[in-house]
């Protein structure tokens, strides 16, 4: 008996729904089994890559009449720029009569025109759009019952009402992902969406940004559980209270942190990158807060934001960065922080804060160099730390054994006040 | 004996035991729902899949358990977790496909998206004489046939 022949048959749909789907019309060929199996895929999957357009587009219209499933569970269409509107609309109305539920359309940087219907789709739950100009969006009647997630890479729309109206349109949307390389169209971007629980928003700097005290985004979403800003050119414009909020990573260009008052103070998992630091009358007591993650451009407010974590048990530096996902469009963004030893200063807290005599029991350093300031901090906290169980130090890549055993030594022979406490370099 | 203690074994279709954690069984929804149907019993026997198999896949979840329970830095965590996954799963295939049986079986979900897309991006840019040899497909079409399927699927054969 062959391998495959061994899987029932829901598996082998599984299998072929993971692969482009010019290549499960292809496995027709394999055998009689298989003649038909493709017919059975719920999912189009297809990337536009170097072909012709007019075969792509025969490719996509032959499967939607010919496949077989009662749902179509997704449709990923990756376009070129050449992309034939009238195609994108018909494609969408079949796709929406087959109940679909996924839908993905990337355009590279053209504009994108979305049936109508497609805006009071009962069945869709994942929308994800990526570098299009999305026009001709209704300003009212818009209406997405089932949508949970949705995903904006740099995607741009016409107006601020635009966003507005979309996004009012989704009573139970869960998951928002926003991406942008501008804010020259949408200056104020509003979420107001009382059952979003994951927000991630990554603002790219790419030439000059519009200013003001309008640019920026508002956030009305009280239920968040996870909320990541990675941003190089906005700032909020308001945000209000997040009672449910778990985890928080926080990356923003210039100040104004009156905005920031009270509103992340739940968080569990903090990481946080800010320059210049916040005002200290404005950070409020994360009082929940079990683990932070400073950048390591932010050494100059450690002590400052120690004072402010009673519970904190772990504490870890590393570099700031945030991962655009879905990995199609695969950017990893890092804090531009330079690598020279222009590192931040730090200067000693007056007195040892709460967390570490009582709850610190972690401290973590990512890509340490074995700066000055880098060494002077972390026998700060073996000799301040009384419940210290574990220094864990992960030097550079690039250096070189010799340095890396001199670092070692001069850590090594600090003065720990925690009897427990191991030291862990690599 | 406190709930997340407690151990089960699970017995492989050679007999031979794996001692996990209640926790760990649970990865296998096939488990959780005899324990949640009210099956008290600490030996479970999984009499469809054989002991290397069972090993590994007990191996996967605990892996997963394990980096479940780690707190904070998320995003090192999955990191991890994707890693592992990725060495995990880089095996031959015939114990690829035994796995895949496996976790369809016990209901693990992970394991089963992980290794049926493995699956996937083996063939994916195969021809179809490379996937009849790698799966060990007999060609049951005759010539004449092959070419009729070939006229019928043209519009998806073309580069």
């Amino acid at each position: 008996m062959d391998r495959i022949s061994l899987l029932p048959e829901d598996l082998i749909l599984k299998i072929l729904s993971s692969v482009p789907t010019k290549f499960s019309v292809t496995t027709s060929l394999l055998s009689k089994r298989w003649c038909y199996l493709w017919k059975h895929v719920p999912k189009l999957l297809f990337y536009l890559g170097h072909s012709d357009y007019q075969r792509a587009s025969r490719l996509v219209h032959t499967f939607l009449l010919l496949n077989k499933v009662p749902v179509l569970e997704s449709m990923h269409l990756s376009l070129g720029q050449n992309g034939s509107s009238i195609d994108i609309d018909t494609w969408t109305r079949v796709a929406i009569s087959r109940g679909v539920r996924n839908l993905l359309y990337f355009r590279f940087s053209a504009t994108l025109r979305l049936p109508r219907s497609l805006y009071t789709c009962e069945t869709l739950v994942t929308l994800t759009l990526i570098a299009a100009i999305i026009v001709d969006v209704p300003l009212t009647n818009i209406c997405f019952p089932s949508l949970k997630a949705l995903i904006l890479l740099f995607v741009d729309f016409l107006s601020d009402e635009i966003v507005s109206s979309l996004l009012s349109g989704c009573p139970v949307l869960t998951e928002l992902n926003v991406s942008r390389f501008s804010n020259a169209r949408v200056k104020t971007f509003t979420v107001f969406v009382p059952s979003l629980q994951c927000l991630t928003i990554i603002d790219i700097k790419k030439g000059s940004q519009a200013q003001g005290d309008d640019v920026g985004f508002v956030i009305k979403a009280p239920s968040l559980n996870s909320l990541t800003i990675y941003s190089e050119f906005s700032w909020f414009c308001s945000l209000v209270k997040m009672p449910y909020l778990v985890n928080a990573n926080v990356k923003l260009p210039h100040g104004d942190s009156k905005k920031f008052k009270g509103c992340l103070t739940s968080a569990k998992h903090l990481s946080l990158c800010l320059q210049p630091p916040l005002d200290p009358s404005h950070i409020g007591v994360f009082d929940q807060l079990v683990s932070l993650n400073l950048c390591t451009c932010s050494l100059d407010w450690c002590g400052l934001i120690l004072r402010h974590t009673p519970k904190l048990r772990v504490l870890r530096f590393v570099l700031f960065r945030a991962n655009v996902s879905p990995k199609i469009v695969n950017i990893i963004k890092k804090c531009r922080m330079s690598y020279g030893d222009s590192i931040t200063q730090w200067e000693q807290p007056s007195s040892v804060p709460q967390c570490l005599t009582s709850s610190l029991e972690t401290v973590e350093w990512i890509d340490y160099k074995g700066t000055k300031t880098e060494k002077e901090m972390v026998m700060y906290f073996l000799k301040n730390s009384r419940q210290l169980k574990k220094v864990c130090i992960r030097s550079l890549a690039s250096i070189n054994l010799n340095e890396k055993h001199k670092m070692l030594l001069e850590l090594a022979s600090a003065q720990r006040i925690s009897s427990e406490c191991r030291l862990l370099f690599t | 004996m406190s709930e997340s203690n407690k151990k089960i074994s699970l017995i492989s279709s050679e007999g031979e035991a794996f001692e996990v954690s209640e926790a760990v069984a649970r990865e296998f929804e096939i488990v959780a729902h005899m324990l949640e149907d009210g099956c008290s019993g600490s030996s479970i026997p999984i009499t469809t899949v054989d002991s290397n198999i069972l090993g590994k896949v007990i191996e996967y979840c605990t892996k997963h358990v394990e980096v479940g329970n780690v707190e904070g830095n998320s995003e090192k965590a999955e990191k991890d977790l994707e890693e592992f996954d990725k060495r995990f799963i880089a095996v031959e295939m015939n114990t690829l496909f035994s796995l895949i049986l496996a976790a369809n079986y016990l209901n693990v979900k992970g394991l089963l998206n992980i290794g049926c897309q493995k699956v996937a991006d083996t063939i994916k840019d195969m021809k179809p004489e490379e996937v009849r040899s790698i799966f060990n497909i007999e060609n049951d079409y005759t010539p004449a046939e092959e070419e009729v399927v070939r006229k019928e699927n043209e519009w998806a054969f073309q580069p």
